[in-house]
């Protein structure tokens, strides 16, 4: 029996008005994705993928065509549904980690417990235990600007985590890192999936990371140009780049 | 056009709101200091060329009684003495209508030429001529009120009976500028008071002093101080055994020392605003340049690269504060001097006078726009200098990835941490505070200089409603006040006493003496009443009664009194009156506010100067207010009725000359708003853009616009919260200061007084405004593109 797929882009096209040029970002994308799933998403500068999972996310919405999460097409939603639906469902993690640079670690995590308002938990304790998830407990007083590179990445994906979100979108996630430095972090993403069974998109312009999903999406053009199945994915010790 | 230029061009407009602001803020600044100081030097010059113009006195002299017109002869020939007018002038009632009658003062003028001192400006009909029988040149200020104009036949009340007099020509006379009637009274009174310039045998008939005078205008060749005296001393001297009743020097012109107390209030005011105008302007270029060179770093290092020196990198941004400066002078300056031009004819137009200097002040101008482009190189200066000592590598390698932003807990958050938990969103909000503090300084500023200005303006509203509620509520507590032009026996008191409408009937005796101690001798009103009065309201301490201050050989001042005099309690000084001199003690306790007349026992002054008789010149009555105006008009037909007033007049003219205070302060009001909200929209503006990735971030989190919204409000309202305290401190010292200048004459004592809905009133203007000003910075967040925003460099 087919599953209904958690993530689904039927037909998607988004375009932008860059002054007085049309950019046809995606041009009737289609995509589907499962829950549990990891998945790479690859292709050049200006294929798509980032506008992809832009609209995953709610940043931004298409401008025609379907966008079913969990089955509701969010691609009408409005500003309050789309912030509701970012609050509760979504992780999102930034190429350049997006910390706030005036909260420590603990804090950036304890910001985004605040907004999903969890009831009955005691937010500093879960901010800890989360830091404590990417094996950043002991930095959880620090501040942005005392953090290295990788660090401010384990903080943004425990920020992510806060919500409990079933999916975590990633966007160049080691796109700012050393190799050490982004092995760590794409280590924490595949325990998260693995362990925990959470969904997790990753765009990235670097192939050899792709090796590391179950599949493997190529972009060009807006559409999806090329889809690789993993059989038997790498581990994250196992890449090189 | 060298392509950096074409790119300051571009940056300019792309900033357009934010250089506007700044443009805003230096023209509204060079305007207030060159357009309003401009203005008030050219009030103060056309008052000079008026009073030249129409030969103003130097003094007068009021003569107890009449004498003979030769006596100008011998003050003709005194040494000093340019030239001297001799006049008969009585006070009389004008009948206005059945219920409404004037004070009107005849003043005997020759009926040929202009005389030689204290010339007409007639603005409308004619001068005097030869031939003129009843009629009269009048003041502009009551014909403008009742809508007079030649031809109008007037009816003053000469001994009992009404006259017609016909109006020849309506003018300025340099000695009632402002329709002033006595330094007892200084309330202009357009509607209540006139001046009918009427031939001199005329008037000199009408009371049966042919050949006569009473009063003596005096002009000068040498007016130094020195020489002034000296010349009063020789004229009196020269008048040898005629009584005199008072000198009173040109300062003392009822009318003169109001424009000026008038004058010197509008400067001390506008002394204040350009200082703060360019402080604040400064610092907001400085936030503005100094936030453009940390966003375009990468550029400065490509710039670097490709060859342009240091100073071509500074000059750029040198050039950018500079043309908010000179765009904004350059207008400024310009707009000065048809603003200043119109509030100074605006202003000359309301004192009646005819002849305006209005002058392009180009010195203040200049030093306006000279001081404002120093002050905005200056602030563009550091920005700029940090920008170009910038190697090229490491601006280029920028890094949004990296925090620029060095993170910490301020005290504030600490303090407020012991008592409340705080929520993230409330701690950005705090450490935001601190995150940059020359910018949070300028907003600071900016509140702190909206709660000074504001304060004062509406603290000189309630100052000056405190003051008439204590004058007209407290002090005078009749309805009506009659003056005689001679002593009157008590039956006349009691006669009125009997008519229907009078409830309360109190004499006083009234008239000026000269107040002497030591060297010093100082003009003023005695004014004798029983310290039992119930019609008058003294404003003693309480440990004070009036039966303890006001017995035999004691007199009564007021504090302004005191501090301008140099007397105190206890002080033995001399009266000088026209009947003699009196040694009295005197106490400086009463403090009332507008006119306050020197306080005697009205038996001991009766008992002193008029031989025990139960004389008086003055009657304070309490009456049915809906006859009030049938007493009024019985009183002027009464023989040797001089003046009486209406207390409710009285208090209405003094309303409508706080109208013009308050077009002056709503000014200010609105000078201060528009600075505080340019430099509130100008801060909270780049607070936004600078943080775009952190606002974008947050609400890819999930916060909604409502939640970021009222973070930047608390944000920016704590700026405010901080600022309230030392605004609200700064802004009573400065109403104080200006209280102290509207006190600074013996006639008026302006009690320190803001009432404490004020404070009320002026913070939620300001914080009103402040969240007015961030609209454009919230309409900003709630336009944001969320997927570029989140990877925007800083």
């Amino acid at each position: 029996m087919a599953t209904e797929a958690q993530v689904q882009l039927q037909n998607v096209t988004k375009t932008y008005q860059m002054g007085e040029v049309q950019v046809h970002a995606l041009n009737g994308l289609d995509l589907s994705i499962q829950e549990g799933e990891f998945v790479v998403i690859v292709g050049p500068s200006g294929s798509g993928k980032t506008t992809t999972l832009n609209l995953i996310g709610g940043l931004d919405t298409p401008t025609s065509g379907e966008l079913l999460v969990a089955g509701t097409d969010i691609a009408g939603y409005d500003e309050d549904a789309l912030t509701a639906y970012r609050r509760d469902r979504i992780g999102f993690i930034f190429q350049f980690f997006n910390l706030l640079p005036t909260l420590t670690a603990g804090e950036n995590v304890e910001f985004a417990l605040e907004l999903a308002d969890r009831e009955g938990q005691d937010v500093h304790q879960r901010a800890h235990a989360l830091l404590d998830r990417v094996g950043l407990a002991e930095r959880a007083d620090h501040f942005p600007s005392q953090l290295s590179g990788g660090e401010q990445q384990r903080v943004a994906i425990a920020r992510a985590l806060a919500k409990d979100p079933p999916i975590l979108l990633a966007d160049e996630p080691t796109g700012n890192l050393d190799f050490r430095m982004g092995q760590k972090v794409l280590r924490v993403m595949r325990d998260l999936n693995q362990q925990e069974g959470r969904t997790v998109i990753l765009v990235t312009h670097n192939t050899v990371i792709g090796r590391i999903g179950e599949r493997v999406v190529h972009l060009r053009d807006g559409q999806v140009s090329d889809v690789k199945v993993n059989a038997h994915p790498l581990e994250v010790g196992q890449i090189e780049w | 056009m060298k392509k950096i230029n074409l790119k300051l061009w571009r940056d300019i407009r792309q900033q357009k709101w934010q250089f506007t602001a700044l443009v805003v803020v230096i023209l509204v600044g060079v305007l207030s200091y060159g357009g309003m100081m401009g203005m008030i030097d050219d009030v103060e010059a056309s008052l000079d060329r008026t009073l030249d113009e129409l030969r103003f006195q130097d003094f007068v002299v009021t003569l107890q009684d009449t004498a003979p017109e030769s006596v100008l002869q011998d003050v003709a020939g005194v040494d000093n003495v340019q030239a001297v007018t001799g006049r008969l002038v009585m006070d009389v009632g004008l009948d206005i209508s059945e219920d409404n009658q004037a004070r009107a003062r005849l003043v005997g003028m020759p009926a040929t030429a202009q005389p030689p001192v204290n010339q007409l400006y007639v603005q409308e009909g004619r001068y005097l001529q030869e031939g003129d029988g009843l009629v009269a040149v009048v003041d502009h200020h009551l014909a403008e009120y009742y809508g007079y104009g030649p031809g109008t036949v007037l009816h003053p009340i000469v001994n009992g009976e009404p006259l017609d007099v016909e109006i020849v020509g309506l003018a300025v006379s340099p000695e009632y500028l402002m329709a002033v009637a006595s330094a007892e009274n200084v309330l202009p009174l357009p509607s209540g008071f006139t001046v009918l310039f009427m031939p001199q045998a005329e008037v000199q008939g009408l009371f049966g002093a042919e050949g006569a005078i009473n009063e003596l205008n005096v002009r000068l060749v040498n007016r130094s101080p020195g020489e002034v005296e000296r010349a009063i001393s020789q004229v009196e001297k020269a008048l040898g055994g005629v009584q005199i009743r008072s000198v009173v020097e040109r300062a003392d012109n009822p009318s003169y020392s109001l424009l000026m107390l008038d004058l010197e209030g509008g400067r001390e005011m506008m002394g204040m605003v350009p200082t703060m105008f360019l402080i604040i302007a400064a610092m907001s270029i400085y936030v503005l340049i100094n936030r453009m060179v940390q966003a375009q770093r990468p550029q400065i290092g490509v710039l670097k690269a490709l060859g342009y020196s240091r100073w071509a990198v500074m000059r750029y941004y040198l050039l950018y504060s500079g043309l908010i400066a000179v765009i904004g002078s350059i207008l400024g300056f310009g707009l000065s001097y048809p603003v200043g031009q119109a509030f100074a004819q605006a202003y000359a137009a309301e004192f009646g006078l005819p002849f305006v200097t209005a002058t392009f002040h180009l010195a203040a101008g200049l030093e306006a726009v000279g001081i404002t482009l120093v002050v905005a190189l200056l602030a563009g200066f550091f920005p700029a200098w940090s920008s170009a000592r910038t190697a090229p590598a490491e601006a280029m390698r920028f890094d949004p990835s990296v925090a620029l932003v060095k993170g910490s807990v301020p005290w504030l958050e600490r303090a407020l941490g012991l008592v409340f938990r705080l929520r993230t969103g409330t701690k950005i909000a705090l450490r935001n505070l601190f995150r940059n503090r020359r910018r949070t300084l300028t907003t600071l500023l900016g509140f702190v200089f909206a709660f000074v200005v504001l304060l004062t303006c509406w603290a000189m509203f309630d100052g000056m409603s405190y003051m008439m509620e204590v004058q007209f509520e407290q002090t005078d507590r009749w309805d009506l006040q009659a003056i005689f032009s001679q002593p009157q026996p008590y039956t006349v008191m009691e006669q009125i006493r009997g008519w229907t409408g009078v409830e309360t009937v109190e004499p006083v005796v009234d008239f000026p003496v000269t107040i002497k101690s030591g060297s010093e001798s100082h003009d003023a009103f005695l004014v004798a009443l029983a310290p039992d009065s119930e019609l008058h309201g003294f404003q003693l301490p309480r440990s004070k009664k009036p039966a303890q201050v006001l017995g035999p050989g004691q007199v009564l001042l007021s504090p302004s009194m005191s501090d301008n005099w140099g007397v105190e309690t206890g002080d033995q000084v001399t009266l000088q009156t026209p009947l003699g001199d009196l040694q009295v003690v005197v106490d400086t306790s009463n403090a009332e506010v507008m006119s306050p007349g020197v306080y005697a026992n009205l038996d001991w002054v009766q008992a002193e100067l008029a031989g025990g008789q139960d004389l008086f010149n003055g009657l304070w009555l309490q009456v049915d207010l809906a006859r009030q105006k049938d007493v009024r008009r019985m009183l002027y037909q009464l023989p040797g009725m001089a003046s009486v007033d209406l207390k409710e007049e009285i208090a209405a003219g003094w309303q409508s000359l706080m109208g013009l205070y308050y077009v002056m302060m709503g000014m200010f009001l609105l000078f201060a708003l528009v600075i505080s909200a340019a430099v509130i929209f100008n801060t909270m503006t780049v607070n936004v853009l600078e943080r775009e990735r952190e606002i974008a971030t947050m609400r890819a989190l999930g916060q909604s616009r409502s939640g970021l919204q009222a973070m930047i409000t608390v944000e920016n309202l704590l700026v405010g919260l901080l600022a309230l305290v030392p605004g609200l401190a700064i802004g009573v010292a400065s109403t104080y200061s200006l209280f102290q200048v509207f006190s600074a004459s013996a006639d008026f004592y302006l009690p320190f007084y803001i009432a404490p809905l004020t404070y009320g009133i002026v913070v939620l203007l300001i914080f009103g405004t402040a969240l007015l000003s961030q609209v454009p910075a919230m309409r900003r967040v709630n336009r944001m593109d969320l997927a570029e925003a989140t990877k925007v460099m800083a």
